[in-house]
């Protein structure tokens, strides 16, 4: 076997079982997974990546908002002004929050596709607590009475309850924030474009107005010697 | 040999492929410990809850830090942390700080005491070093009691502020806490359309609203907390409050207001002595109003004033009468002149007070000089008589001049200084400044240009060169499209007097004659030495008595035939030769009428062409040079 049949038949090797291990990976994994899925089983671990990841998705379709509002041609261009709406692919009958997820993409910037967006990793967060609910942090033991091992365990479940119905009213709020500042931010935008053109309107009739200033000097009255 | 060969290449394929599937599945399971998730595009954060409570405990962070940053494109940034801070971290802040403010302790030590601890109760140096446990844990519980109020008045208004608050953010008018207002925005439109924009009362505070609204969360002073303050039972029981400056915070329909007492307290007894412990009635009393004082200062405003008013009577009959011999009366009060008449408008030593009344009803447009007397009363007429000479007329402004006359300048300067008359004058004047510019205020200037150059005729006018002559361009469409034109020298055409030559008035009559047989022409009558005869009568006795005997009747008719004949023959000729020598006269006649008309159209051409060179030498040349109008 010459060298270059050994490096042909090994690299189309690797890259055949790359495709069938990653794509079935990809096929068979879970379809929205967060890092705070994994960040358990410390309630405290699981909040703050929660939270974080939520800061996040909503400060990245603020900011793709702000891009999208502030772009020149966001007027006059269909496709962008689409990122506004839903897709109309999505079927809220049949479609489930991880598929009206996908079909949204990361693009779409409807207050539809945010918030189904942010409810599922709500729903996903919900049942990552439920998952450490009643755990006992193991790391604990031998370290502080086991009383106050439990104890901790029961804290963690209160905060848990406490932290699940808070963290509900958060996303709501924030999604109502949201929705209004994708509104009126590019109301806000077309009203400046409205007024720079009133403003060069007004300007254009200013100088309509000096040459009409003129009129009655010019017509009134207007004497010449060029005429019959 | 062949099979040794193909042996080795099949284990070699193999032994590659494996060495290359170990490389595929290790390269696999990296890129899926990259990505672990398929739609996971979020990026863990390390400690969000340490980065959350940077800038959440900040006091600036609110609505305008999230949607008013420096940078606009990080307008809206950690929206989600605000929101989160705002339901979840604000109210337990703040009801701490101030449930610790109310008790006199720091938040941790306060955090501490709500979570149970006696011992750093008993710390502090304000509480009673005898203080019991049972005393410490009610005081706990109070403090405990306290925060959770407080802490409820804070979610509450925390939630509200979340729920209401992003809703009216981008559209209430106010600039500061979002960057931007949709609100704003419609104003300066209105502005750029009309110049004025009509003031939004949104976000402004409610017109009836009290100056400092009423904060749910206040410390409610008349509960008897834990408060190691001096102040005395009557104010806690009242409501107020001490100030270190020595006043007085009294309740004012749940407000305060400040007395102040003028006092500096220099010990706890001089403050409470300095102090103004308000009346607490029992209950609601109305004041008797007949007795109060301000009844009383209006009787005594009233009596006063009818103890003036008798002065004055008696001085406007005292002096008018000694000045002008009884002539003045109290009719100077009616005239509505508003002076002073007590005093005869000159004379002000006698009293210091000046009643100053308005005039009478319907005497606004006459002349009005506080302090001087009316100008058509008797008592002006006796004060010209007393001194002022030069005030002989009606006018009070010639009073200044007389002033020196015989009168003190002093008083007159105190009594009759200045006059005004006042007139009020509405005028109205457009709103449209040169310096401001809108769409409105354009168009309506262009508007009111336009009306007026159209309500003139736009008929365009040239210099006039002839007298009479139009000034309007004759090709311009004037109404009256008059073209007159003048000539210097006129030139006179001859008369329509044209004889008409050509006929024959003798074959005229004939013919008229034998066509229309005139009545009675058969009775025409020749004149003869006898008289008139008919002619056919005159021819039949002509021949009668020229005829020889022997002629027969017959005879003589054919004689008479012939003789008529004769004569109609030489009368044909007489008239033909008349027509001939007619005609040549009337030719000639003819001749020279044309001829002289010949001669007067001559005349006329030549006038014509002469009119026309002077109006090219003169009038069209000075019109061609004549400069252009700019």
């Amino acid at each position: 076997m010459k060298i270059y049949n050994k490096i042909f038949v090994s690299l189309g090797s690797s890259l055949i079982t790359l495709m069938l291990v990653f794509g079935g990976y990809s096929i068979y994994a879970e379809d929205n997974y967060y890092d705070f899925q994994s960040s358990g089983p410390n309630f405290y671990d699981v909040f703050d990546a929660y939270n974080g990841e939520m800061n996040a998705l909503f400060n990245d379709k603020i900011s793709q908002l702000n891009e999208l509002v502030e772009a020149d041609d966001f007027y006059s261009n269909p496709e962008k002004r689409a990122k506004f709406l839903p897709p109309s692919s999505i079927d809220p009958t049949k479609d489930d929050t991880a598929t009206i997820v996908q079909k949204c993409g990361q693009d779409n910037l409807s207050t539809y596709c945010v918030s189904i967006e942010a409810l599922e990793r709500y729903v996903v967060y919900v049942k990552t607590l439920q998952n450490i609910r009643g755990q006992i942090d193991t790391s604990l033991i031998g370290l502080i009475p086991l009383i106050n091992v439990l104890d901790n365990s029961a804290k963690n479940d209160e905060k848990i309850d406490e932290e699940i119905a808070k963290a509900k009213v958060v996303m709501e709020a924030t999604v109502a924030a949201y929705n209004e500042y994708r509104l009126a931010y590019p109301v806000h935008k077309k009203y400046q474009l409205i007024a720079t053109d009133l403003i060069k309107y007004k300007l254009a009739l200013k100088d309509i107005r000096k040459q009409v200033t003129q009129f009655p000097i010019e017509f009134i009255d207007a004497t010449s010697s060029q005429v019959p | 040999m062949k099979k040794q060969i193909k042996k080795t290449s099949a284990k070699g394929f193999f032994y590659y492929s494996f060495v290359g599937m170990v490389f595929g599945v290790l390269a696999a399971l990296g890129l899926i410990w990259q990505n672990p998730g398929y739609d996971n595009k979020a990026v863990a954060y390390e400690s969000w809850w340490n980065n959350f409570l940077a800038s959440a405990d900040r006091d600036s962070f609110d609505w305008r830090d999230v949607f008013n940053p420096f940078g606009t494109s990080e307008r809206g940034g950690d929206l989600y942390n605000l929101i989160y801070k705002k339901l979840n971290r604000s109210a337990e802040k703040s009801a701490l700080k101030d449930t610790a403010n109310n008790f006199g302790l720091n938040t941790q030590e306060a955090t501490a005491i709500l979570d149970g601890s006696v011992s750093v109760l008993l710390n502090q140096r304000n509480v009673d070093t005898n203080t019991s446990q049972g005393e410490a844990v009610k005081i706990i519980a109070d403090l405990q009691s306290n925060y959770a109020d407080l802490y409820d008045l804070y979610q509450i208004q925390q939630e509200i502020d979340v729920t209401v608050a992003n809703s009216e953010l981008f559209a209430n008018g106010d600039l500061s806490d979002s960057g931007f207002d949709l609100v704003y925005d419609l104003s300066k439109i209105e502005e750029i359309l009309f110049v004025e924009s009509t003031d939004s009362t949104l976000g402004q505070d409610f017109k009836g609203a009290y100056d400092s609204p009423y904060n749910p969360v206040d410390p409610l002073v008349q509960d008897d907390f834990y408060v190691d303050s001096p102040a005395p039972d009557g104010l806690l029981e009242t409501g107020g409050i001490t100030t270190p400056g020595g006043a007085v915070e009294v309740p004012d329909d749940g407000f305060f207001e400040t007395v102040e007492t003028g006092l500096t307290a220099e010990s706890e007894d001089e403050i409470r002595a300095a102090e103004t412990v308000p009346e607490v009635l029992p209950s609601d009393v109305c004041a008797d109003l007949t007795a109060s004082t301000f009844t009383a200062a209006l009787d005594s405003f009233g009596e006063q004033n009818a103890a003036l008013d008798s002065n004055d009577a008696g001085g406007d009959g005292a002096v008018a009468g000694d000045e002008a011999g009884g002539s003045g009366s109290d009719d100077a009060d009616d005239d509505g002149d508003g002076g002073d008449d007590g005093d005869d408008g000159f004379d002000n030593s006698g009293s210091d007070l000046v009643l100053v009344k308005p005039a009478a009803k319907g005497d606004w447009l006459k002349v009005w000089c506080p302090g001087m007397p009316d100008p058509s009363s008797p008592l002006f007429a006796g004060v010209a008589a007393a001194g002022l000479k030069s005030v002989s007329g009606a006018n009070p402004t010639l009073a200044f001049t007389g002033a020196s006359a015989g009168v003190s300048t002093g008083a007159f300067a105190a009594k009759a200084s200045v006059c005004f008359n006042v007139e009020l004058i509405k005028k109205r004047v457009s709103s449209y400044q040169p310096g401001d510019s809108c769409i409105a205020c354009e168009v309506a200037q262009i508007n009111e240009l336009l009306n007026k150059t159209i309500s003139h005729s736009l008929v365009p006018s040239k210099v006039s060169g002839n007298l009479l002559e139009s000034t309007k361009y004759k090709s311009a469409g004037a109404l009256l499209n008059f073209q007159f034109v003048t000539i210097w020298n006129p030139v006179p055409t001859p008369s329509n007097d044209e004889a008409i030559f050509g006929n024959n008035v003798f074959e005229e009559w004939n013919k008229f004659a034998d066509r229309y047989q005139p009545l009675l022409i058969g009775d025409l009558q020749y004149e003869t030495s006898d008289g008139p005869t008919q002619s056919d009568n005159y021819l039949l006795e002509l021949e009668t008595l020229s005829a020889p005997d022997n002629l027969g009747q017959a005879d003589l008719f054919k004689r008479l035939q012939k003789t008529r004949d004769k004569y109609k023959a030489k009368a044909a000729f007489d008239v033909e030769q008349f027509d001939l020598g007619n005609d040549l006269t009337n030719q000639l006649t003819y001749s020279q009428e044309v001829l002289k008309e010949v001669k007067q159209m001559n005349a006329l051409f030549k006038n014509f062409r002469g009119t026309f060179d002077k109006i090219n030498t003169e009038a069209l040349d000075y019109i061609v040079n004549k400069p252009n109008l700019d």
